[in-house]
């Protein structure tokens, strides 16, 4: 058999072996680039990962280490950003970067995500508590404006109008939340979270603002809501004995999703659109009540998109 | 003497890496045993919806408990009953169930229900697997409404029948309570909610997070749509690893 002979070592290797060693390298560096997807994939199938990893280009790289860099910055964060982590969430069907922030010491002070597509801010998560964080200097009257102030550091704007605040023990934070709302209509599960110490610090903060679709001209009476949506109870043989059907008056956006119709696969639809929420409370064994909201086009009386409790 | 070929000499540092991914990766014990229930029937046959979320979670869940070692076990549909549960209970030292789940009976007793493969489903009480317990458990997870609430008329809430009491530790290992964490919601969970938030839980705290940093990232990952109001008790800086446990006063 021919053989070739290392330089360095002067060892005969087969003529074969180093070609066939290449090609196994880049059909495995093949397969790993297909598992990390460059392109954006399509809506997810059930059953298939709800996260998705991508590739991250190095003009994308550095432009998102520059973006969490002057986020990090913004909000006095002591560390440098590193690289980003990019995934696709096949629910939302957008693309996240997500980045650590680590100190001087390579410790992970903060996690920031950005959105892949535009740079905007999604969410701040610090992980470097320390003990002054529970000095009681900040009392629910006075959680609000901090709030505010931290989501001025990290280039937001916080929403005109008083927030709702309350303690939350998991996050051992003041939450304060402002609900987004579109022509005064609250946009549901978009706004503005920041949770606040008890020392003013800021624990963390999540904000979430989606495209939205033109209100209808024309639109459905409440009653007709409450009609489409229990016509679907009793399509699907929801037990309509005892059923309570409640219908918000008060209109609000929401994105479309999968619930109601078959198949499983997220809906494709980006967009907010105007609906009105109807609340069936289903009876079950005992007193207890197994609870469904059905989102209904205010424009068309289609059924948009639904949830139920656990 | 033998020329060693270049090849050959690879071959010690290869082992020797292969060796470090298996035991690196493979469970810490063999004996630690987890129980991965989910309620499919309820949301999909029962109220008339195509569910596919129990199925997810399922699946999350498990490789989640497997990931951290433990020998884990999944029960759903016609396989997930309140017998299955009661007999299990005793040896779990994980559990992960997502069904309904709520304050039952005339003493307001917090249960969750089992699947059983019909609408029936029998509630499996707090109290009832308090009997069983001998000890406490490592990881808990009630992906349910209502049980990440205290308990009412006296009675034991569901953390504390496995052990965990309502208390936790800080993220820098102050108030340590040892290798245990509850994780549950209070009020109405909706599960489109459930699903973001616990598929970024377990996806933080099987990539190097504990699971008190875990809960923060996920519930600030945009996960929450729907007012679903997550919490956590005991120990902040725990990998979710499971290791022999504190004896408790309530689940003794």
């Amino acid at each position: 058999m021919h053989a070739i002979t290392d330089r360095a070592t002067g060892q005969r290797h087969p003529r074969l072996l180093r070609p066939a060693i290449i090609v196994a390298c880049v059909l495995i560096g093949l397969a790993i680039g297909l598992a990390a997807r460059a392109d954006t994939p399509p809506g997810r199938r059930p059953g298939a990962p709800l996260v998705e990893p991508m590739t991250v280009s190095a003009a994308d790289r550095a432009a998102t280490r520059a973006r969490v860099g002057e986020i990090a910055r913004g909000l006095r964060i002591p560390g440098r950003a590193g690289s980003p982590r990019r995934t696709f969430h096949a629910l939302d069907l957008g693309i996240v970067d997500e980045t650590d922030v680590a100190d001087h010491r390579g410790r992970i002070v903060a996690v920031i995500r950005t959105d892949g597509a535009t740079g905007a801010l999604r969410s701040v998560v610090r992980l470097d508590w320390t003990t002054d964080a529970d000095d009681p200097r900040v009392d629910r009257s006075g959680a609000a404006a901090h709030a505010r102030r931290h989501a001025r550091l990290a280039g937001l704007v916080a929403p005109a109008g008083h927030p709702s605040v309350r303690w939350d023990d998991a996050m051992d934070a003041w939450r304060v939340d402002w609900v987004r709302r579109i022509d005064g209509l609250a946009v549901t599960g978009d706004g503005l979270t920041v949770w606040v110490h008890r020392g003013g610090q800021l624990a963390a903060m999540t904000r979430s603002e989606t495209a939205s679709s033109a209100p209808p001209l024309e639109r459905i009476a409440p009653a007709a809501a409450a009609a489409a949506a229990r016509a679907w109870a009793d399509r699907h043989g929801v037990p309509t004995k005892d059923l309570s059907v409640v219908v918000d008056t008060e209109l609000t956006w929401v994105r479309p999703n999968d619930f109601l119709t078959r198949g499983g696969a997220q809906d494709t639809d980006l967009l907010l659109h105007l609906a009105y929420r109807v609340d069936l409370a289903i009876p079950m064994t005992g007193s207890s009540r197994h609870r469904i909201a059905i989102f209904v086009d205010a424009g068309s009386g289609a059924l948009l998109a639904g949830v139920e409790t656990a | 003497m033998v020329e060693a070929r270049w090849w050959h000499r690879l071959g010690p540092p290869i082992a020797a890496s292969i060796a470090v991914l298996v035991l690196g990766s493979a469970p810490a014990q063999a004996d630690y045993q987890a129980s991965d229930y989910s309620n499919i029937t309820a949301f999909d046959v029962c109220d008339g919806t195509n569910d596919t979320i129990s199925a997810d979670l399922k699946v999350i869940a498990r490789d989640a408990y497997r990931y951290f070692g433990y020998t884990t076990a999944v029960y759903a549909a016609d396989t997930f009953t309140k017998a299955k549960v009661l007999a299990r209970n005793p040896n779990d030292v994980g559990v992960y169930v997502h069904s309904h789940g709520d304050f039952y009976g005339s003493n307001d007793i917090q249960g969750f229900r089992d699947d059983g493969g019909d609408c029936s489903q029998a509630i499996v009480y707090a109290s009832e697997i308090k009997k069983g317990r001998a000890g406490g458990a490592n990881l808990v997870v009630m992906s349910t409404c209502h049980l990440g609430e205290p308990g009412r008329n006296g009675y034991a809430s569901m953390s504390e029948v496995y052990g965990i009491e309502r208390k936790r530790s800080d993220p820098t290992g102050g108030g340590y309570r040892g290798p245990e964490f509850f994780l549950g919601y209070k009020g109405l969970a909706w599960t489109a909610d459930q699903l973001r938030f616990e598929r970024a839980f377990f996806d933080y705290a099987t990539h190097g997070k504990n699971l008190g940093d875990a809960f923060k990232l996920a519930l600030a990952a945009n996960t929450i749509r729907f007012a679903t109001d997550p919490t956590w008790f005991g120990t902040y800086t725990y990998s979710g690893r499971p290791s022999p446990v504190m004896p408790c006063e309530l689940c003794l």
